[in-house]
């Protein structure tokens, strides 16, 4: 700790932290998945869509932020290989963020509490793995949340006043959260809503109302310079709706008890800290806060595909601590009873910290070592199937590629130019494994019950403008995906395509000849919103 | 609260209402509610009412639990006459046995702000109707001897800690207290037992501690001495546990490394706490006993079927938190970080406390409101399945208990029933319509878990003393049962009845003549 309050200790551990973690993602140069292959290829598919010179929510749909294609995509330019896309974009990331973090807890945290909360957050954001599942369960699948849950743990943290304001403390505190939230608006837009909430809230505290005052219309500033580029806002937001109205909302009664039961064991953890802090501070303010990480930690993880882990609980816990230990420091008053609250905080985290660097480290270890069987594409080389031991998941991942090695043999057989191939199933990963040019108007993801279903559907003109090979499979990776967009769009399978041969484990569509505006005359829904903007493909 | 070491009865007195506020939370009602595993309990009604019939566990019937598990919902039978209050009952009153121990041992070990929030834990983990690691709608008394065990072994790790004050009288009592722990844990699983003897055997090379330790097992021998006079059947039970063994007893390496990463969190809190008591006062003795609680609980756990919950770390942890206290005590400078060792102990068991007391309060609740669909058979009146706000395996135990009303209903139209016998889990028949239960079978059959087509009791000893032999046609382990079984139900059986869910085989004539009932012993 510095004569300035500044904690070099803290920083120094954040940066050096950020960058080793960067660097065992990055340097095997692989991707290494136990779980959740489909949603990887969501990832690869947009990153191939941009190296294509394709723009989110012009040239495609999707309701998750430009920065879920933007990362990977950055993966893939700087290492050349789909392999690197994955770790090589979280590395940047990683490094991105590190001063950012470095700064916020640096300046907030004593190194006592700031340290372990560095290494939980980093190794969030890090870890290739859904938070909340096993070692083994090794995939980038939902990277977007991790980001949310580092980003907007940071954030949490500035509701703390710096230790000792320094020069230009405000002008940095605003930059870092404008930069964290606007990471969150467009990475997944429900983190980036919490964030802004939280700037709001940061407007009642008189010492800080500044610089989140600045930073908020730092933000607007940005989103409106962004849309000038991007002018894919409106597109974006109408996809987020529709998403929304499938699979949106906390859901039933039975879901809210059974996220509260299975993180009871944080939220048990956090109240000790509450209730150790407001004992001391009796702040409104605080009591607020407190609730804030609660309240809107419940509300992601319920909108999320997570069991476990509410970061804002962790976030929370090391401002309670650090109130606690301010409280402590004032010369005069008795030394607290709860002293040793550090070790609580040690106990929330150190767990986490434990089991996400052993993930890490066995992606690492396997990515460097080769091991697993290559995605059965020529540009996924680097993508590897591992299995760990017997059962699991493996054998079913294992069939959705013998299924994708089928499939890429079938669009070898089809004659003329090469084709734009649109799969009705979660994901299509052949553009990207092939090297294919992308369809241009689809969706990168469909998730039966959480993307689209039986009333809410991209509308066939759309989905279908450009796809010259519709390829419908026999063994889904996802069967309610496939048989309800079998079903959906049969109609504009039957009068726009016809059945050009079938695989083991594929029917092969081919566009029949006909301009498409004559024979099109499915209406989709009266829900469906119009295909804004990605008419011609930009 | 303060951090002082001094004993109070306080601690003792509060932990004694907190074991009675709980045994009336189960007992007062009356009723069995479940929601999950609704065949593991009819393995301790049928049990139960063996006993009352008359029946002694292991003479005249095949079992891998200790006695105790069919004695405690015996007595709860014996004391209330229903069926539904046999579990909670019985329950409720090994509460009432089991809190002056744990105010003696943890009032005298610990310091009140470790013993308040551990104890009450501990009675929360023996009241709960609910398998450890599972949700709150999972109620169930499936299982309750791996709770019991668990508390009953975390109690008597705790007496690795020196007492606070030591007299003659306390080493009587605790010698008394270990006895009865143990002799407990023998008497419902032998996995526990088996430990708990280690443990003692480990107490002796403590000097300060001999005593007792020498004491309870001078004190546990001799128990088991007398009660063998009186039941005759211990080479039975071991020779049922060397069957079971046999099936299911081998656990490898996958599994315990799996159990420790579901348990990391614990380990993980558990290591803050000891690591920090043995860097304050390091001591080989120490390291020993961390390290058993940690491995020993993990053998114990891969073989329960149980998600999670070694409790054997808990109790490691309130000894370190224990120990690293009366370290500081004895320096002139405090270590602030220190003081929230109680803290890092109440982070590791309230979440668990706060769960069951969940679990707890919703059996009382549901059973109170007598909530649910009564189990079919007179006997079970007191019995019901509830559905709540998630279905869970709900429509298979729907399914289950219809089937059991189908059997029931084919049961009768026979005459003279007789003994019953169901060639599946479990027999819920002789309890729940009041039959005389057969002798020689076994207590339950879980396929995998205690029979196999390699290891199992010939058919003429299952089935040796069995009139009518309900053959399910849907089941949880019929179909294995029913091919294994096949030729001594041909030889000694003829199909007598039938129905949409069963079929009712009759031995061979057995019309009049009384039925020569072999006794479990009497298996080579």
């Amino acid at each position: 700790m510095t004569a300035t309050g500044f904690s070099r200790p803290t920083a120094l551990l954040v940066i050096a932290l950020a960058v080793l973690c960067a660097l065992l993602l990055a340097l095997p140069g692989e991707t290494v998945t136990t779980k959740y292959v489909n949603d990887l290829f969501v990832f690869l598919d947009g990153a191939h869509r941009i190296d294509q010179g394709q723009i989110p929510n012009r040239d495609f749909h999707t309701a998750l932020g430009p920065l879920t294609y933007y990362i990977p995509a950055l993966g893939l330019w700087l290492s050349g290989t789909m392999g690197g896309a994955m770790p090589v974009g979280m590395a940047l990331l990683l490094v991105a963020l590190a001063p950012a973090a470095a700064w916020i807890l640096g300046s907030r945290l004593r190194p006592a509490i700031g340290i372990p909360l560095a290494v939980y957050l980093v190794l969030v954001l890090a870890v290739p793995a859904n938070l909340g599942e096993s070692i083994a369960a090794l995939s980038f699948a939902m990277f977007y949340n991790r980001i949310g849950w580092t980003a907007l743990g940071l954030l949490l943290v500035l509701y703390l006043p710096p230790r000792h304001a320094q020069a230009g403390q405000p002008v940095l505190d605003g930059l870092c959260a404008s930069g964290l939230v606007l990471l969150m608006l467009y990475t997944k837009i429900s983190y980036g809503a919490v964030g802004i909430g939280f700037l709001v809230f940061l407007l009642l505290d008189p010492r800080q109302r500044g610089w989140a005052a600045g930073a908020l219309a730092g933000i607007a500033a940005a989103c409106l310079a962004i849309e000038f580029v991007w002018r894919g806002s409106v597109s974006h937001i109408t996809d987020i709706m529709m998403a929304g109205r499938v699979s949106g909302g906390l859901g039933t009664p039975d879901r809210v008890l059974e996220i509260l039961l299975r993180n009871l064991a944080d939220y048990i953890l956090f109240a000790i800290f509450v209730v150790l802090a407001l004992a001391r501070t009796r702040g409104f303010r605080d009591f607020l806060f407190f609730g804030f990480c609660a309240g809107s930690g419940f509300v992601l993880i319920a909108q999320n595909f997570q069991h476990w882990g509410i970061v804002t609980l962790g976030a929370g816990a090391a401002v309670g601590a650090e109130i606690l230990a301010r409280r402590d420091g004032v010369p005069g008053q008795r030394q607290s009873a709860f002293a040793g609250i550090n070790l609580v905080l040690l106990g929330l985290v150190l767990p986490s910290i434990a089991h996400l660097s052993a993930t890490l480290l066995l992606h690492a270890g396997l990515a460097a070592s080769h091991r697993g069987a290559s995605v059965p594409l020529p540009k996924f080389e680097g993508i590897r199937l591992v299995q760990l031991w017997h059962g699991g998941d493996h054998p079913a991942f294992s069939r959705y590629l013998a299924s994708i090695e089928d499939g890429a043999r079938a669009l070898e057989d089809i004659q003329g130019s090469p084709a734009r191939v649109l799969v009705l199933d979660f994901v299509s990963p052949f553009a990207a494994g092939l090297g294919l040019r992308p369809v241009a108007g689809d969706n990168t993801w469909h998730h039966w019950g959480r993307t689209i279903d039986e009333t809410h559907f991209p509308p066939p003109e759309r989905l279908f403008q450009d796809a010259t090979v519709v390829l419908e499979p026999k063994f889904p990776i996802e069967a309610w995906t496939a048989n309800g967009m079998r079903e959906v769009y049969a109609e504009t399978l039957q009068s726009r395509y016809r059945l050009s041969h079938e695989t083991a484990d594929w029917k092969v569509y081919v566009a029949q000849p006909e301009p498409a505006e004559t024979v099109s005359n499915s209406d989709g829904s009266p829900d469906t919103p119009p295909a804004t903007g990605s008419a011609g493909g930009g | 609260m303060t951090l002082s070491a001094v004993p109070s009865d306080m601690t003792g007195r509060l932990l004694m209402a907190a074991a009675a506020a709980f045994a009336l939370a189960l007992a007062l009602p009356g009723q069995t509610v479940t929601t999950v595993y609704v065949n593991d309990l009819f393995i301790f009604l049928d049990g139960a009412y063996r006993i009352s019939a008359g029946q002694v566990p292991n003479r005249d019937f095949h079992t891998a639990l200790g006695p105790l598990v069919f004695y405690l919902p015996a007595l709860g039978l014996w004391l209330s006459g229903s069926l539904g209050a046999a579990m909670p009952l019985g329950m409720a009153l090994l509460l009432g046995i089991l809190a002056p121990i744990v105010a003696h041992v943890l009032g005298s070990r610990l310091r009140p702000v470790l013993a308040l929030p551990f104890g009450v834990f501990l009675l929360l983990v023996v009241a709960v109707p609910m398998n450890l690691g599972e949700s709150i709608r999972s109620l169930s008394f499936a299982m309750f001897y791996n709770r019991v065990g668990w508390a009953a072994l975390a109690l008597l790790l705790v007496m690795y800690c020196p007492p606070l004050r030591e007299s003659r009288r306390q080493a009587w009592r605790d010698a008394a207290s270990a006895a009865a722990l143990t002799g407990l844990m023998l008497g419902l699983k032998v996995t526990y037992g088996a430990v708990a003897l280690a443990f003692l055997a480990f107490m002796l090379l403590d000097r300060r501690q001999r005593g007792w330790a020498a004491g309870a097992i001078g004190l546990t021998l001799a128990a088991c001495g007398l009660v063998e006079l009186v039941w005759r059947a211990s080479f039975a039970h071991v020779a049922d546990l060397l069957l079971t063994s046999q099936v299911s007893g081998a656990r490898g390496v996958v599994d315990w490394a799996f159990g420790l990463l579901r348990h990391l969190a614990d380990y993980v809190l558990f290591g803050i706490v000891a690591g920090l008591a043995l860097w304050r006062h390091p001591s080989w003795r120490d390291v020993l006993f961390y390290g058993f609680c940690a491995g020993v609980g993990l053998v114990i756990m891969a073989q329960n079927s149980q998600p999670w919950g070694i409790i054997t770390i808990h109790a490691g942890a309130a000894v370190a938190a224990e120990r690293l206290l009366r370290e500081e005590e004895l320096r002139d400078e405090a270590w602030a970080l220190a003081r929230g060792v109680p803290l890092v102990l109440l982070a590791l068991v309230l979440p668990t406390a706060v769960h069951c007391f969940m679990a707890l309060s919703l059996h009382a609740g549901l059973a109170a409101a007598r909530s649910g669909e009564p189990f079919p058979m007179p006997g079970y009146g007191e019995v019901r399945l509830a559905l709540l706000w998630e279905p869970g395996d709900h429509a298979f135990s729907s399914a289950y208990l219809a089937s059991l009303r189908d059997g029931a209903a084919l049961l009768q139209n026979v005459d003279r029933a007789g003994e019953v016998s169901v060639l599946d889990f479990v027999n819920p028949f002789s309890a729940g319509l009041g039959l005389p239960p057969p002798r020689g079978d076994n207590a339950w059959l879980h396929w995998g878990r205690n029979v196999n087509a390699e290891h199992h009791l010939s058919g003429g000893d299952l089935l040796g003393g069995v009139r009518l032999l309900m053959v399910p046609k849907w089941g949880i382990n019929n179909l294995p049962l029913a091919e294994l079984y096949a030729d001594t139900i041909r030889d000694q059986f003829e199909p007598h009845a039938e129905s949409a869910s069963w079929t009712v085989h009759r031995r061979r004539g057995s019309d009049d003549r009384k039925i020569a009932a072999p006794r479990a012993e009497a298996r080579p």
